[in-house]
């Protein structure tokens, strides 16, 4: 019996490991490439397509040499822009480093039948750390757009303060859920929508994590409109909101 | 005649074709000159605003022509009608440091800000203002970062008053170099506390700046005397407050201001923000308190010098009694040799070899397991006691880090914790036998074979000083000597300090329910002292007055193998020996010699033992001394 013990520990190890290394390999069928391999194929002038998962907008206005723009939420529709080889290689990459974007659209291109799909670890965040350059096709100048944080904004929905929340998450984000009165207009569509915004009212724009707010801010600046963004997001905003319920009560 | 005419053709395509190249070249040459030579005032004739045409020239770029900024435009022509298009200005070409570091910066990463997004006024920038300096900083970042926080605090009181003291967004956050980890993010909460707590620390320890604003300099050596100070300098930040924890970031008013998150009334939310499930007497403790001072924590300061006076008398104490006995030992054992002669014995050889139980197989595993839980407590406990110390943190690595240095602490402690609580059942049992009930106990405590110190022990240790300036013989010794009660009962003693503080300190939480939080930091400073005392007292006094004594150099094995040989047992303990043989009981502790394996243990495991504590207090002197 004693010796038992030892062998079924190890049996258990044993199995234990057979399960992780299967798991593991089931998992994603695409890969992370780092910055610097990535700056080593565009040096070489290797054959695949890099992709910029974000909006048109932020796209044209900086991303890494070499990029089509095509975002995640369209991929579906404009599949035909990728390269009709299902064998070349595919590359995408995002805003953050904690965007889940560039994720969803590899999963889509392999779905689609695509082979060799990656992507890019950290997106351009990560590419501009590893201290490569970026290219701009039409840059948005960027304004000095005053941000409120959430308590302001508690204060300013208990005054009734008039204002539009603009919210430029996706609309499966937003049907999660959404600030009270928010109105959706992802920021992939904004190009196109952004003539229904009112004139006449401050327009806060909310995003995930407070990243993307302050180029839509500046686009939306550009064409006359007044803005501010949310600092921090939703992702601030419903932290805000926990922290208030969970507080203790004060002595 | 037909190649000469070849020939001449063939010149005069050379000729040609060489001016083409010469041409070509002169044409590239005077075009790069047109490119380096655009004058400003070719550019004024169509950028000819108030901005190009008055302010850029008084600026501080004023004598460089437009294109050392703006690159590549070669042709003004082409320019004109839209073709050519300067490239972004490389201001990294001049200011290569400020572009260096600002590649790390936060608004570049993550929105690509470029030097003109921030200096808008580029074409009419005026030299810094160094008067106005970090005013002009605040300036420049509140006009998107409205930060209304900021701007009620301290900090912006204190600058917008014209006192340059006074931190501004830079101060903290870096100016070209704000990092990327944000707290709001609290993806890198490790890094971004080590990060900010940095700043605070760089003008909060600044004892002139301090001074000349009113304020504590002591406060961050205080904060780092703390648990919180002491986990952060360690290297694990990421599971103490901070200094911005407690104080926030931007809203950092005196405790005096109700909107402060210090203020008496904001404290339960405040700790809250880490602690939970917590008593209102939580808050009182003290983050930083400054236990020198007398007038402002009394029992902090008192709690000190009781412990302070307690090791200091204790060691003073053992520390010469040790010497003293050395001394005399190492004299004497010199005389005995010299002269040739051996410690008379009145046994006959088969009687002197016979060995005699003197610890049980209880006994020995407990002390065992005591040796094994007191080095683990050490081991994990002195890093956070001296966490600038350079070994504490390759100390608290082998751990696997300070929380599980802190797991492996507590197992510890709870081995050491059911060792003593048995020790004590033991003594409650030999007071109180089953059957015999209370009757006699006084007699069993102050008896020979008690481990309580009685009037013997006060006539032999004044024996053993007379014998140490040799006025007299060494006393002859019962079964215990005061040594070794005073060993046994500063583990109790040390377990009402050390474990009584330390079970406090486990969930602080929940002793705010017996104790308010104040006595939180006295049971830190007692577990602390008291530890010192302990591991020092073990390593330096227990440790010499049992093993390196020159009679039992290097070690005596005989609290691992159990037994010694009946020479040493009449030699050491005469009393003893003499008791046994009268009430014939001698016998019935007879026992084998002890096999090989068991000394081989024995020897391996003391010596290992002794070795790491010395180790160790050359690590804890080498702490207390730089």
């Amino acid at each position: 019996m004693r010796k038992m013990v030892p062998f079924s520990t190890l049996l258990a190890v044993f199995m234990a490991f057979c399960y992780f290394t299967t798991a593991g390999a089931e998992k994603p069928a695409w890969t992370v490439i780092q910055p610097e391999a990535l700056h080593q194929m565009l040096e070489q002038n290797s054959a695949f397509t890099l992709i910029n998962t974000m909006s048109t907008i932020e796209c044209r206005d900086h991303s890494i040499p070499k990029s089509l723009c095509l975002p995640c939420e369209t991929l579906d529709k404009q599949i035909g822009k990728l390269p009709a080889d299902k064998q070349g290689k595919l590359v995408f990459y995002c805003e953050s480093d904690l965007c889940l974007r560039s994720y969803k659209a590899a999963e889509k291109a392999l779905k689609f039948g695509y082979i060799d799909v990656s992507v890019l670890k950290d997106g351009l965040p990560g590419w501009k750390k590893a201290g490569y350059e970026v290219t701009s096709q039409e840059r948005i100048p960027r304004r000095a757009i005053p941000s409120v944080k959430p308590p302001l904004l508690k204060i300013w929905m208990e005054e009734n303060k008039s204002l539009f929340i603009l919210d430029i998450r996706s609309e499966d984000a937003f049907r999660d859920s959404h600030i009270d009165g928010a109105v959706n207009i992802p920021f992939y569509l904004l190009d196109r929508q952004y003539d229904a915004l009112p004139l006449d009212r401050k327009i806060l724009i909310v995003d995930e994590k407070g990243f993307r707010s302050f180029l839509a801010a500046s686009y939306l600046a550009r064409k006359g409109f007044d803005v501010t963004r949310l600092f921090g997001g939703m992702d601030k905003w419903q932290k805000f909101r926990s922290n208030a319920k969970r507080l203790p009560v004060k002595k | 005649m037909g190649s000469a005419y070849h020939m001449k053709r063939l010149a005069r395509i050379i000729f040609f074709c060489l001016m083409g190249a010469a041409l070509t070249l002169f044409a590239s040459a005077t075009g790069t000159a047109a490119q380096s030579g655009v004058p400003v005032n070719r550019c004024q004739t169509c950028h000819d605003g108030y901005l190009y045409r008055i302010q850029f020239p008084q600026s501080v770029h004023g004598n460089h022509g437009c294109i050392s900024c703006h690159a590549g435009i070669i042709h003004l022509g082409r320019h004109m009608t839209g073709e050519e298009k300067p490239a972004l200005a490389a201001c990294g070409s001049c200011h290569g440091e400020t572009a260096s570091q600002y590649r790390s910066n936060f608004h570049y990463i993550q929105e690509d800000f470029r030097c003109y997004d921030c200096h808008r006024d580029i074409h009419a920038i005026k030299p810094v203002d160094r008067t106005h300096f970090k005013r002009s900083i605040i300036e420049k970042c509140t006009a998107c970062h409205s930060n209304e926080e900021y701007v009620a605090s301290g900090h912006s009181e204190a600058l917008l008053k014209g006192n340059e003291d006074g931190a501004a967004c830079s101060d903290c956050h870096g100016l070209h170099d704000t990092q990327v980890y944000h707290t709001s993010f609290e993806k890198y909460p490790a890094e971004a506390r080590e990060f900010y707590t940095e700043k605070c620390k760089r003008c909060h320890a600044d004892q002139a700046m301090m001074k000349r604003n009113n304020l504590s300099a002591g406060l961050v050596r205080y904060y780092e005397e703390t648990y919180h100070g002491k986990v952060q300098n360690i290297g694990y930040p990421s599971r103490v407050a901070g200094c911005a924890d407690c104080h926030t970031t931007h809203n950092i008013l005196p405790k005096s201001d109700p909107r402060s998150s210090i203020h008496p009334q904001n404290l339960m939310e405040n700790c809250g923000r880490c602690h939970s499930g917590f008593h209102a007497r939580f808050v009182d403790y003290k983050a930083h308190p400054n236990y020198r001072d007398r007038k402002n924590y009394p029992s902090l300061f008192w709690t000190f010098v009781l412990m302070s006076g307690l090791l200091a008398f204790t060691f003073l104490f053992f520390w010469i009694h040790t010497f003293l006995w050395w001394r005399k030992t190492y004299w004497e054992t010199h005389r005995m040799e010299k002269l040739g002669i051996r410690p008379e014995c009145m046994l006959t050889p088969e009687e002197r070899l016979q060995h005699v139980q003197r610890f049980s197989p209880k006994e020995r595993i407990m002390h065992v397991l005591l040796v094994l839980s007191f080095f683990t407590l050490v081991m994990t406990g002195f890093p956070v006691k001296y966490p600038e110390a350079a070994w504490s943190g390759i100390l608290i690595d082998l751990w696997g880090g300070a929380y599980m240095a802190g797991l492996v602490h507590r197992a510890a402690a709870t081995i050491l914790i059911a060792i003593v609580t048995y020790v004590g059942w033991l003594s409650f049992r030999f007071l109180f036998p089953k059957g015999q009930g209370i009757k006699g106990w006084t007699s069993r405590l102050l008896g020979p074979d008690s481990l309580f110190p009685n009037l013997k022990d006060w006539e032999d240790m004044k024996g053993m000083i007379r014998w140490f300036f040799d006025r007299g013989e060494m006393p002859k010794f019962d079964r215990w000597t005061y040594w070794e009660k005073f060993d046994f009962l500063a583990v109790f003693w040390g377990m009402f300090a050390i474990g009584g503080s330390g079970l406090l300190l486990w969930k602080p939480e929940w002793s705010s329910y017996i104790v308010p939080g104040w006595v939180l930091n006295i049971a830190a400073m007692v577990h602390s002292e008291e530890a010192l005392l302990a591991a020092l007292f073990i390593f330096t006094v227990h440790f010499f007055n049992t093993h390196f004594i020159p009679t039992k150099f290097p070690m005596d094995r005989i609290i691992f193998t159990g037994s010694y040989n009946m020479e040493d047992l009449q030699h050491q303990r005469p009393l003893e020996y003499a008791r046994l043989v009268e009430e014939n009981r001698l016998d019935t502790l007879k026992c084998e010699h002890p096999g090989i394996p068991l000394k081989l243990i024995s020897a391996a495991f003391g010596l290992s033992s002794l070795l790491l504590g010395l180790l160790l207090t050359f690590l804890i002197y080498w702490a207390i001394l730089s």
